[in-house]
Formats: C-alpha cells, sequence, structure tokens
C-alpha cells in the first residue's frame, strides 16, 4: 500500500514535469493557428450560425414534402348527445275511399333520439400535398440557400480573421523579442564600455574626463529605458498572442520561430483582383445576398398566383352505440380531394411587395459595384504597399550587410590600432540601428503581405484543409 | 515490522535525504563566492605604449568582470594591480607572496621560470590560431624583395605590445643569413606604437620597410585596398602568442581551476566579448606548453647564431 502509494507521487511528479515540459514546448505558427480556431468562442458563434442556416433550408425544403397528421381521441361524455324531433302535426287527405276525399290531422308528439353513447373513440390521418404554390416554394429555397451561403461565409471571415490575428501576432512578437534582444546586446556592449570610460576616468592617467564619462552615462541610460520598454512590448505581445489563442494568463509561452519570413511575391494586381472575386467572403456575401432577394421577389410574386393542393382524409370512429350518427356505415370513412386557392383582389399588396423587392435587389447591386470597387482598391493600395516593401527591404538588407561589415571591419580596425573606440561605438550602435530598421521592414512587410491573403481569402482555405 | 520501526527508519530516510540537500547547498554556496581578492602584477614592457594608470584601470575592471561573474551571487571581487618597471621586482613580489597572479610576456616567462615558482593557465593573443605573425614590408616599386637588400637603409618597428619578440625574429633572421645584428644592418631604426605609422611611410615611400604585425597589415589592406598594391611582404615571421597569465604555484593550488573558468568564458556573455573587444584581445587559450614551442626554438636559433657570430668575430679578429 505504501509502496503504491509512493508510486502515485512518483507518477504525479512525473506527470508535472510532461505536462510542464508540454506547455513550455516552443509553439508554431501552426500550434498556435490551431489553439485558437479551437478555442476562440467567435468560431462557435460563426458555427452555430451556420447551423442554423442550414435548418432553416431544411424547413424551406419541407414544403416539398406531404403534410400528414393523425388525430386521436378518446372520451367519456357526461351525457349521451340525443337528437330531439320537435312535435309535428301532419294533415293528410284520403281520396278515392269515399266520394269526399276524407281530410284527417296527425300529430306525431316530440321524440328524443340517441346519437351516439358515453364512450367515444375516434382516429383521423389528414394529408396535404401541395402540388402547386404560384413559386412560393422555389422562392423560400432560394432565400434558405442564400442564407446557409452567408452564415457558410460569415465562418469563413471569423476563421479567416482568427488566422489573421494569430500570424500578426505570433510574428509581432517574434518582432518584439528580436528588438528586445537588440536593444539587450546594445545595452550591455554600452555598459561594458561605460564601465571601461568611468574605470579609466577615475583610476587612469586623466585622457577619460567626467565630461566623456557623463555623456557616456547619458546614452546608456536612454538606450536602458528603450530596452526595458521593448522587453515589456516583447513580454505583452506575447500574453497578447497566449490570451487569443484561449490559453490561460499564467501560461508563459515560447515561440519556435526567431526570424520573420519574407516570402516574395511577383503575381499582378489582375490576378489579385480576379483571386480576390473569388474567395473573398464579404464578396460571396454579397452574392448570396442578391440570389436571397431575386428569392423574395418570387416569394412575393407567389401571392397572387392560385394554388393547388392535394387533400385526402382517413377516418375511424368506435363508440357503444351502433345507432345514430355512430352507425356501423358511419364508423370508417376517408376521402380524396384537390384543393384550389386563388387570391383575387389584396388591395394592390403584392403589387408593392414585389417593387420593394425589385427596389432592394437594385440596391444591393448598387452596392456590389462599391464593394467590387472598394475591394480592387484596397488590394491595389496593398499590392503598391508590398512592392514598395519588397524595393524597401532590398535595400535594408544591403544596409544590414553594409552595417555588419562596417562594424567587422572597425572591429578589425580597432584591434589593430588603425580606428578608434569612438569608431567601433558607433559600429556597433549603427549596426544595431540598421538590424532593428532592418527586422521592422519585415515586419511590416510580412503585416501588409497577410493583409492582402486575408483580403482575398485564399490562405484559411490551406490551414482548414490542414 | 512494527509501526514504531516504520516511523524510524522513515525519519532515517528523511535526515539522509535533509544531508544530502544541506550538503549541495553547501557545495554550491562554496562554488558561487569561490574567490574575494586578486593580486596580479605585471611588467611595464607588457603595456609598452600604453598609460600605465590606464592599463591597470582597464586590467583591473577586466580581471573584475570575469571574476564577478564566476562569483554566481555577483559578490564584489577586490581586484589589486601592480605595475612593476622591472621584472625582477616582479619575481620578488611573487616569492614574498605580495602577488597571486602575474601576466607576463612569453619571453618574460622563459627569462623567469627557473627562479620562481609560477603555473601559466592562460594565453591571449591576436592574429590567427597560431598566434600573432610579423612581416616586412617594402614597396614594390623600391626593387627590394630580400631582407639583405634592405643593408643600410631605414626601417619602422610598429607594433602595439611586444617589441621584444619582433626584434628578436629580425635579429634571428639577419644572423640566419650571417648578416649583422639589427642596429648595425639598418641605417636607422624607428620604434612606433601604432601600425599606420609604420606602414603609410613605406606606402609613400618615405623609408625603405617597415616590420608590422601581419594581422594589422590585412586590416589595413581591407581599409584602404591600394595598400595591397603598393607594399609587399618580403619575410613573415612564424605565430607568436602574445601574454600569458600565470598563478603562484601554491595559489594555483587553491584557485587554478576556477580561475582558468572564469577567464576562459569571458568571451561567452555579451558583457564579456565587449570587453574582448575593447582591450584588443582576440583569442584567449587554456595554456599548453606547445604555445611556447615557436618562440622557445626562436630564441634558442638567436643563441646559437649569436654564439656562432660570436666565434666568427673573435676567429676574424
Amino acid at each position: 500500500m505504501k509502496n503504491l502509494s509512493i508510486l502515485f507521487i512518483f507518477i504525479i511528479i512525473l506527470g508535472g514535469q510532461i505536462i510542464f515540459a508540454q506547455t513550455n514546448k516552443p509553439l508554431t505558427l501552426d500550434d498556435c493557428i490551431e489553439l485558437a480556431l479551437k478555442n476562440n468562442q467567435q468560431r462557435a458563434v460563426s458555427q452555430a450560425g451556420e447551423k442554423i442556416a442550414k435548418s432553416r433550408l431544411g424547413q424551406a425544403r419541407s414544403a416539398y414534402w406531404p403534410q400528414v397528421t393523425a388525430n386521436g381521441l378518446a372520451a367519456r361524455l357526461d351525457d349521451e348527445p340525443i337528437f330531439v324531433f320537435p312535435e309535428e302535426t301532419e294533415s293528410y287527405s284520403i281520396g278515392g275511399v269515399l266520394p269526399q276525399p276524407i281530410v284527417t290531422e296527425v300529430t306525431i308528439p316530440e321524440k328524443t333520439i340517441k346519437l351516439l353513447g358515453k364512450n367515444l373513440f375516434s382516429t383521423s390521418a389528414n394529408l396535404m400535398l401541395p402540388l402547386y404554390t404560384g413559386g412560393l416554394r422555389p422562392g423560400l429555397m432560394q432565400q434558405a440557400r442564400a442564407g446557409v451561403q452567408v452564415a457558410r461565409q460569415n465562418t469563413r471571415r471569423t476563421d479567416q480573421e482568427i488566422i489573421y490575428q494569430v500570424r500578426d501576432l505570433y510574428f509581432g512578437t517574434v518582432l518584439a523579442n528580436k528588438l528586445a534582444q537588440i536593444a539587450q546586446k546594445t545595452h550591455t556592449r554600452l555598459s561594458a564600455t561605460l564601465e571601461l570610460t568611468e574605470s579609466l576616468y577615475k583610476k587612469g592617467a586623466g585622457k577619460v574626463k567626467k565630461t566623456d564619462y557623463l555623456k557616456n552615462k547619458i546614452f546608456v541610460k536612454s538606450v536602458r529605458g528603450m530596452q526595458t520598454r521593448l522587453q515589456s512590448q516583447a513580454d505583452n505581445a506575447r500574453a497578447g498572442l497566449a490570451f487569443y489563442m484561449g490559453l490561460s494568463w499564467e501560461t508563459n509561452i515560447t515561440l519556435s520561430d526567431s526570424e520573420i519570413p519574407i516570402s516574395k511575391t511577383d503575381v499582378s494586381l489582375k490576378q489579385l483582383v480576379d483571386g480576390t472575386l473569388r474567395f473573398n467572403p464579404n464578396w460571396l456575401s454579397l452574392q448570396a445576398g442578391l440570389n436571397a432577394y431575386d428569392g423574395k421577389i418570387r416569394e412575393a410574386k407567389s401571392e397572387t398566383r392560385p394554388r393547388l393542393a392535394l387533400i385526402g382524409n382517413l377516418e375511424y370512429i368506435n363508440n357503444n352505440y351502433d345507432k345514430g350518427v355512430v352507425a356501423p356505415q358511419n364508423t370508417r370513412s376517408w376521402q380524396v380531394g384537390l384543393g384550389l386557392e386563388f387570391p383575387l383582389f389584396n388591395g394592390f399588396r403584392t403589387h408593392h411587395k414585389v417593387k420593394e423587392m425589385k427596389a432592394r435587389l437594385t440596391q444591393l447591386e448598387h452596392q456590389k459595384i462599391l464593394l467590387h470597387e472598394g475591394l480592387a482598391t484596397q488590394i491595389k493600395v496593398l499590392h503598391q504597399k508590398l512592392l514598395a516593401l519588397q524595393e524597401h527591404l532590398s535595400s535594408a538588407q544591403e544596409a544590414l550587410s553594409a552595417a555588419q561589415e562596417n562594424h567587422q571591419l572597425t572591429d578589425l580596425g580597432y584591434q589593430a590600432d588603425l580606428l578608434e573606440v569612438q569608431d567601433l561605438i558607433e559600429a556597433q550602435t549603427i549596426e544595431s540601428i540598421v538590424q532593428a530598421q532592418y527586422h521592422t521592414l519585415c515586419y511590416d512587410h510580412y503585416q501588409t503581405y497577410i493583409q492582402i491573403e486575408k483580403l482575398i481569402g485564399t490562405e484559411i482555405e490551406r490551414y482548414l484543409n490542414e | 515490522m512494527n509501526s514504531s520501526k516504520i516511523t524510524f527508519l522513515t525519519t532515517c530516510r528523511w535526515f539522509l535525504c535533509a544531508m544530502i540537500v544541506l550538503s549541495t547547498n553547501q557545495h554550491t554556496r562554496a562554488a558561487e563566492l569561490f574567490l574575494s581578492s586578486l593580486r596580479l602584477g605585471f611588467t611595464i614592457d607588457t603595456i609598452s605604449g600604453v598609460d600605465v594608470n590606464d592599463a591597470r584601470a582597464a586590467q583591473e575592471l577586466w580581471l573584475r568582470t570575469a571574476l564577478q561573474n564566476m562569483n554566481k551571487n555577483n559578490e564584489p571581487v577586490d581586484v589589486q594591480i601592480t605595475v612593476y618597471s622591472d621584472l625582477s621586482l616582479l619575481i620578488n613580489a611573487v616569492k614574498e607572496h605580495e602577488l597571486d597572479a602575474v601576466t607576463l610576456l612569453p619571453l618574460e616567462y622563459l627569462s623567469l621560470q627557473e627562479d620562481v615558482s609560477l603555473i601559466p593557465i592562460i594565453t591571449s593573443y591576436s592574429g590567427d590560431s597560431d598566434g600573432e605573425h610579423y612581416v616586412v614590408l617594402t614597396h614594390r616599386e623600391n626593387n627590394i624583395q630580400t631582407i639583405e637588400q634592405l643593408q643600410s637603409r631605414n626601417i619602422i618597428v610598429g607594433t602595439r605590445g611586444d617589441k621584444k619578440v619582433p626584434q628578436l625574429w629580425l635579429d634571428t633572421m639577419l644572423l640566419e643569413k650571417s648578416l649583422p645584428e639589427t642596429k648595425a644592418f639598418f641605417k636607422s631604426v624607428k620604434y612606433m606604437r601604432k601600425t599606420t605609422q609604420a606602414i603609410l611611410p613605406v606606402f609613400f615611400k618615405q623609408v625603405d620597410a617597415c616590420l608590422v604585425p601581419k594581422t594589422d597589415f590585412e586590416t589595413a589592406i581591407k581599409l584602404n585596398p591600394q595598400l595591397s598594391v603598393g607594399l609587399q611582404i618580403i619575410a613573415e615571421s612564424p605565430g607568436f602568442k602574445s601574454t600569458m597569465t600565470c598563478l603562484r604555484s601554491d595559489f594555483h593550488d587553491q584557485h587554478g581551476s576556477h580561475l582558468t573558468q572564469a577567464m576562459e568564458t569571458i568571451n561567452q556573455t555579451e558583457q564579456g566579448k565587449q570587453f574582448f573587444t575593447l582591450f584588443r584581445v582576440s583569442r584567449i587559450l587554456r595554456f599548453e606548453e606547445v604555445h611556447l614551442d615557436n618562440i622557445k626554438n626562436l630564441l634558442q636559433k638567436n643563441q646559437t647564431l649569436s654564439q656562432k657570430s660570436a666565434h666568427r668575430q673573435i676567429e676574424g679578429q
């Protein structure tokens, strides 16, 4: 028993370590997207909306099926229903017997007739199959199908937003980490230099003056402030990403990527606009909206058209009395027939309803043009921004290489006593600044790239298919 | 087994565990603070061309950083640096236990190793993995291809640190070719602390030759590629290590391994790397006897050749 307890404690400790190890495993971008798609509440809302729309489509489809109902009744009546036959006096004239017809009056007294017994059991089945609804059913179907389309695009839009946000937050965190590292490295280098300056000013030959030390100190402290701010931004970015993925605030995440990818594209603007019109959820929702209004017009028009339905009825009655209305002949019955309804005049209500729906359709078609132009313009702006950033990035890459080479060479020059310490510090600081600029540009480029993908709506398909 | 025995055994186990934990903590605490003070000395030749006070302040900072990094709790370390004008004074200070550690030039170490018991732990140097190479440069247009052609001409020796090793190498090279030693061979010999002050006069044909560290010449070419067009190397030395840090033997027994580790790993932090850069140290290595091979060979060859030359002079007289 004791051994079991020790084993149990051991398992708990080991298990805890495994869980700890799992939560501390560096997360890839795909891990983060998967977690966010799994935990984000907005996605559940959108998915529920899609289910609602699909159910509505099922409801609309029911109009094509016969409506069959069955009724049953078992009752005990307080009294037996009767039919009172009133007193009736009839005059009769009998001729042919006597030369004069004999006229006589017969009075039948009031008579009570029992209709059925107190115990009644009846069942019936009714059937109604619409044969022609004047376009009502296809109209409703069209609207329901459009509703499903809109709901599906809403889900896609939600997924797209989640994926975009995660990608943005993920590489925003990578950038923040990178900048914090650069700031830390710069600060450490400058602090070491400051220490040397202080040591030389206090104990050295006097070539280094207090003003040199103070100037250096001002610079180091400014960089320290910058480093603290960047470190705090990196922490905040990590916390934001963890929150967005639906993880507890206590979870400390680490990311597996340390570099921001540069996805260069040579796709033309026309291809991007075409892609947007094929995949953008807003565009596809609008198309579905147009279909929905078309369905509404059909529904409205159906109000002026005849409706035809097949009607059937089957009935069985059981009663403890076999006379009256429940005589054997009446206990089993059926009927089949065609029902027709023809609206003749409703004060032009339908006419105006159709006009309203046509106007709404026209309104939406104009909105479609606006959306088309809007999407194309957004794509154009982002495409131009991306191309400019690509150019800028190439220059920044060259500047970074030059800054690195300059630092390396200055370092060598300083080692060989060919250059001064100021040259070295300047080269180190310039390299740090150019590095920070380069990584910020990489992030700007990546962010613009994912904005385009979000607008087109293609990237989500890849993640969802995976 | 009754319950009292179980309790007793459990208590024993807990006690044992507690002892292990406590002893580990003691060990850790000892490792956290392995050294609280260090007295280091070096001769003025080690810092040739640099102000003594500046060198002392820089060395103090360097050592304090290395030792403080080893003291995990970052407790301050008292570092005392003394600069000696003469090697004999330094030897006496070690013998009197006034110094725990010394930084020496390889030639200084070889000259005193029999007088005092010192254990080298670290060598530091610039240049390639082999050490610092020295080169003799001439201008291509002057048509000076060999060292012999430099007889009665001007030379500038431009070395940042140790002057003795390049001087010794130059002397040995001349003796090898049965030529007089530097002072007699050249018309004039000037010493400059900065390499550029040696290279540029040769490039501008104001001086016939210069003797500089090879890495400095290569850096100068990278900074100014025209130099490679104008200048040529006519002689190159083997690689020599720049300085050695040694511990007094009894001090080494106590703190040798920790100090070696502290100094070896200083460049593993960003702060340490920066100090490396600022103090112009390219490499720092755990000392091995092989590091002294080149300088020993040079010294031996110089002594042999000097003796031969002396004999020749006597025979000639």
